[in-house]
């Protein structure tokens, strides 16, 4: 059985429904116990909470990454290559040179495919840690 | 020196608009020959970064200085590296952007 607890709204319970549902039906002080099999997945991919309520320990730990570009200077031309196929304006050109805006990437790789000087190579940027 | 402002609608007599990067248009004043050009904002379709290509077309327009709302950080980083000046509105004074414009060039005589 599946059970989904979900609101639009923020701050109307879910997180306390949810985990005590899993308390419950586990039988125990630990979800992922041998109560009946539970298994709770806190889904909200913003604020999830629901490890401060039932305290798990989680063994995974893994760093999580995107790739964003990186600009050569000596290599880039500031042809605008890049700019021009990046949507997220990741990118922009300057007479100066290229400028990069790291936080509004969504790591296509569009740039370093476009750049016809291999001059914009992608790098890891951390966005978070899955635990 | 070029002075845009961005603006609601094309003409002088048109309000400034208080966003940067989603503005109608830019207003641009040529000092060399006291005229206006109005330059369309299409960036303020883009679903993202309206205000970093809204910055990179005023480079394009060669523009000196901005007159304008509080910028966000990626707007305000790509003038800043262009070298163009960012001023706030004036407080008063500033219904049409040729009232922003005056407004600005009398407090720089007063200067």
């Amino acid at each position: 059985m599946r059970v989904a607890v979900a609101s639009g709204k923020g701050g109307t319970g879910k997180t306390t429904v949810a985990t005590s549902l899993a308390r419950a039906l586990a039988g125990s002080s630990r979800v992922g116990g041998n109560g009946c099999g539970t298994l709770l997945l806190d889904c909200d991919v913003e604020a999830p909470d629901a490890h401060v309520f039932l305290r798990p320990s989680l063994p995974v730990h893994r760093t999580v990454t995107v790739p964003t570009p990186s600009v050569d200077t000596s290599l880039c031309d500031a042809c605008g290559e890049c700019a021009e196929v990046c949507r997220f304006q990741a990118l922009t050109v300057l007479p100066s040179g290229v400028v990069t805006f790291p936080a509004l990437c969504h790591g296509c790789g569009n740039c370093a495919r476009a750049c016809p000087r291999e001059a914009s190579t992608e790098v890891p940027r951390r966005i978070g840690v899955i635990e | 020196m070029r002075i845009a402002i961005p603006a609601t609608g094309e003409g002088k007599e048109s309000r400034p608009d208080d966003r940067f990067g989603r503005c109608s248009c830019f207003a641009v004043f040529d000092m060399a020959s006291s005229s206006w050009s109005f330059v369309p904002n299409g960036a303020r379709r883009h679903e993202h970064g309206a205000g970093i290509a809204a910055a990179r077309r005023l480079i394009d327009h060669d523009v000196d200085v901005v007159i304008g709302p509080r910028l966000g950080p990626n707007a305000a980083q790509v003038l800043e590296r262009a070298s163009i000046t960012c001023l706030p509105f004036p407080g008063q004074g500033g219904d049409t952007v040729e009232a922003v414009l005056q407004t600005w060039l009398q407090e720089e005589r007063g200067h």
